[in-house]
């Protein structure tokens, strides 16, 4: 009788092979998360930023009862009209800087908060007289009304970006893009390439560039060491955006481009995650575009990421991340909309004692 | 429109002229459904009455007006600016939460729209020149205003504050604005304010104050009749 050999695999968990853990799991049980080094309880302070899949966490934290934490809110005398808020991005993100596809942007948005950077890229207008942030340029619908506007609002942000990296518990960061466009002149990284959205493209203003790991983990390591030195007992939970490239720079097929580009991504944050105890990496990328699952998590457009598959990763988040505590229940603005309520009523009573007043 | 009102029923009349008055709101009990039934039948009645006896010259619309004083009279707990193109000059109130003029237009515009839903409506039964007319300007006293607070005071808690002079006539600036937008686009005129009503400061001048914190007195009642009577003789124009 001959005995089993044993080997290093032989002790391994069900969850290091490929057909315990992948092929013979139903797919919307796969659960890649093995553990997480923290966990967040409910009343912590959550913000996010990142690419658009980074939207999917905000909003599914908000749905949740817990405390995604907005920054910059909208002034309620907003909530008078449906989807003003929304409209003008407020909590689409903590605060309204739009999306943050790289981490350069990460890091000289910290910068530009802090007064640290100040990029020379003037402000944008177009020939009807609207104005944009070069850094942010479909933050306020149809642009800005003035130059004057944009400043005071930009400066406004960014007291709102300060008071978000000081106070909050956790930083949720989606990455999303390492191709992007910077100024020659300073380096200043914009979200998307100046003349899309708004702005004029310039081949002598600006330039295209691919981040590699290096580039990456070099801002990740730099934002982490400004966010320390401003909250000390933040955490960061990293995740990669599966969502494809829209189209590359590069000089080949844009599939090409969108695997290097995730590779790069999810190799620096397995170098970050792995040299700092108090970030993590959350698997998104994983479960939604793993071989088990991704023929019905993207939509027709083989790009956007449906609802079902925002659903699993979130599952899967509050399960593997969030603490057992209870959720806050969901906040409402109803004590705000009275102000207005009250004033709404009162203006009908003067009115209406006016006529009293005729005699 | 009470002022106006006011200041005709006290004999304060513009000469050889006769002035109707008509509040939507006084004759909505008569109806089984007020918000749809009152508007279309009040004009029908008055319509039929007109018919049976000497045709005015013209039709006047106070409609809407106050909304600028719901948003604005008192300060949020969250005080709020904005700048308003072509008036950069007024600045903006330190510490206030700073909006762009298209998000507090947006909420203008709204408030506004619930009245002004009306003016079609009237100018398609009206069978005279329809114009609309400005609401007055803020009153800049603000201890006038504290005075006389009356339901703005009423339900809050703590001393109330009155929001800062330039949010408040940027506000009811803006609502103006909008007005005069709405009514362009129905080609119905739209009559701003004189001059005389208002102070250097461009409020509603001190002896043209009501007793309340929104409205002019009859004096500054009976400068409206006057000047719309001219319009309807012909001796004034709607300035373009």
């Amino acid at each position: 009788m001959s005995e089993r050999k044993t080997h290093f695999y032989s002790n391994q968990p069900d969850y290091a092979f490929w057909s315990r853990a992948v092929s013979q799991v139903p797919p919307d049980q796969l659960n890649p998360v093995i553990s997480f080094p923290f966990r967040i309880e409910a009343r912590e302070k959550v913000a996010t930023a990142g690419s658009c899949f980074a939207q999917h966490i905000a909003r599914n934290l908000k749905q949740r009862g817990f405390n995604y934490f907005v920054a910059e809110t909208a002034h309620p005398i907003g909530n008078m009209v449906r989807d003003l808020a929304e409209r003008h991005n407020y909590g689409t993100f903590s605060a309204r800087y739009g999306n943050i596809y790289t981490t350069r942007q990460l890091v000289q948005l910290f910068d530009r908060a802090y007064g640290r950077f100040v990029p020379a890229e003037p402000n944008w207008s177009d020939e009807s007289g609207r104005w944009y942030d070069p850094f942010r340029p479909s933050i306020e619908p149809g642009g800005f009304a003035s130059e004057a506007e944009l400043v005071a609002d930009r400066d406004q942000h960014f007291a709102a970006v300060r008071r978000m990296f000081e106070t909050l518990d956790v930083f949720v960061f989606t990455l999303g893009l390492t191709e992007c466009w910077q100024a020659r002149a300073d380096g200043a990284a914009f979200p998307v390439c100046p003349g899309t959205i708004a702005g004029t493209y310039s081949d002598t203003a600006y330039e295209f560039v691919n981040l590699a790991v290096d580039d990456v983990v070099g801002d990740l390591r730099g934002f982490l060491d400004r966010l320390r030195q401003v909250n000390p007992a933040a955490r960061v939970i990293l995740t990669v955006s599966p969502v494809p490239l829209a189209a590359t720079a590069e000089d080949r097929h844009v599939l090409v481009s969108t695997v290097l580009s995730k590779s790069v991504l999810r190799v620096a944050a397995d170098v970050i995650e792995r040299e700092f105890e108090h970030v993590g990496y959350f698997p998104s990328y994983e479960i939604v575009t793993s071989s088990a699952n991704a023929h019905r998590n993207f939509a027709k457009d083989l790009r956007s990421v449906t609802d079902a598959a925002v659903n699993h990763v979130m599952s899967v988040f509050f399960s593997s991340v969030v603490g057992t505590g209870e959720a806050l229940p969901a906040s409402a603005p109803a004590a705000e909309e009275d102000f207005y309520d009250r004033m709404e009523a009162a203006a009908k009573v003067v009115c209406e004692e006016e006529v009293l007043n005729r005699d | 429109m009470q002022s106006m009102r006011a200041a005709y029923d006290k004999g304060q009349r513009p000469e050889n002229a006769r002035i109707s008055f008509v509040d939507v709101h006084e004759h909505r009990a008569q109806y089984d459904n007020p918000e749809t039934d009152t508007l279309p039948k009040l004009l029908k009645h008055l319509v039929a009455e007109i018919d049976a006896g000497p045709a005015p010259a013209l039709w006047v619309s106070r409609i809407g007006g106050n909304e600028h004083n719901m948003l604005s009279l008192l300060e949020h707990d969250r005080p709020i600016d904005f700048i308003l193109p072509g008036h950069e000059h007024l600045g903006l109130q330190d510490g206030a939460e700073i909006v762009t003029c298209a998000y507090i237009r947006e909420v203008v515009s709204t408030r506004l729209e619930r009245n002004l839903k009306y003016l079609p409506e009237i100018l398609e039964f009206c069978p005279v020149p329809l114009i609309q007319v400005q609401a007055p300007p803020p009153i800049g006293d603000t201890d006038h205003i504290l005075n006389n607070l009356g339901a703005f005071g009423k339900n809050l808690t703590g001393t109330p504050r009155i929001a800062a002079n330039a949010f408040r006539w940027k506000v009811w600036r803006l609502q103006s604005q909008l007005t005069e937008e709405f009514c362009r686009g129905l080609e119905v005129p739209f009559l701003e304010n004189p001059d005389p009503v208002f102070s250097d400061g461009g409020f509603l001048r001190d002896d043209l104050l009501g007793r309340d914190p929104t409205h002019g007195n009859r004096k500054y009642g009976q400068i409206m009749n006057d000047l719309i009577v001219q319009i309807a003789r012909g001796e004034a124009e709607v300035p373009a």
